[in-house]
């Protein structure tokens, strides 16, 4: 019984003295784990925001199509002109349809003067050929559209050709 | 004289040794959960003081009890006797607290 009280008491000796040798540098450490785990945590906390800005920031859709129509070439009245707008818009409206909820970053605006350019658009008898001369990209894409009337365009047809060859102002 | 001398010193080791005791053994019990061990042992060290001097005191009990048979029968000299006990188990708790401290890497 004396030999296992020796033992009991020379193990907590023992364990005493270790721990008083040991005690300062197992607390630094100690110290340095806990430092180490708040800027962990510190880290990860702004990673999550990063990713979460990263997130907002890139994906941005497109929601509307703006198109703005000039007519130009032979004059025509007012209200003609207003017709002939509105139904090149909504046109054009209709052509750019696929690109809504398209993101716009991974979205190559050059492909888009592409899609219009030398379109022609019949309007109460009249036929318009389509241009763009300005793009906008944005969550809205504006797009300035000239149309000439097929009269003038027909009799141009060598100009249209040559200045499909030229791109539109795109801004994103 | 002797017995009082002998009881003097035994009042300021006990309050040393229970002290230095509750620190250092108890620490041992933060290290096995992974807590800091200098930390836990100076906060058991000022947490145990009080209580080392009443443990050294031998109860709060009879202390007190002395102490106001000094103060009611005018028995001065037993008051005193009982002042300087308590005294003695304080500095040993202080020393023990010290102790501590130093070895923590404060003060």
């Amino acid at each position: 019984m004396r030999y296992l009280a020796c033992f009991i008491l020379g193990f907590i000796l023992g364990a005493c003295l270790t721990n008083l040798l040991l005690a300062r540098q197992q607390e630094q450490l100690y110290l340095s784990k806990s430092a180490l785990e708040q800027h962990l945590a510190s880290a990860r906390e702004e990673i999550a925001r990063l990713k979460e800005n990263l997130a907002a920031e890139s994906y941005q859709a497109i929601v509307s199509i703006e198109p703005v129509i000039t007519i130009n070439g032979e004059k025509i009245s007012s209200v003609e002109a207003r017709a002939a707008t509105q139904e090149i818009s909504r046109k054009v409206q209709e052509l750019l349809a696929p690109l809504i909820g398209q993101e716009v970053r991974r979205l190559n605006p050059a492909l888009i003067p592409l899609m219009l350019d030398n379109r022609t658009v019949k309007v109460d008898g009249r036929e318009f050929t389509l241009k763009v001369t300005l793009l906008l990209v944005s969550e809205s894409v504006i797009v300035h559209v000239e149309a000439q009337p097929s009269s003038l365009s027909s009799v141009s047809r060598s100009d249209v050709s040559l200045m499909a060859g030229c791109p539109a102002t795109v801004a994103i | 004289m002797d017995d009082f001398l002998a009881k003097l010193l035994l009042s300021f080791f006990t309050a040393l040794g229970v002290v230095l005791g509750a620190a250092i053994i108890g620490s041992l019990a933060a290290i096995l959960v992974g807590h800091p061990p200098l930390r836990t042992m100076t906060r058991l060290a000022l947490e145990i003081k009080i209580w080392a001097i009443a443990a050294a005191m031998g109860g709060t009990f009879s202390a007190i009890e002395i102490i106001s048979q000094g103060l009611m029968q005018g028995h001065i000299r037993v008051l005193a006797k009982q002042l300087l006990f308590i005294i003695m188990a304080f500095i040993g708790a202080q020393l023990g607290y010290w102790l501590i401290q130093v070895l923590a890497g404060g003060e």
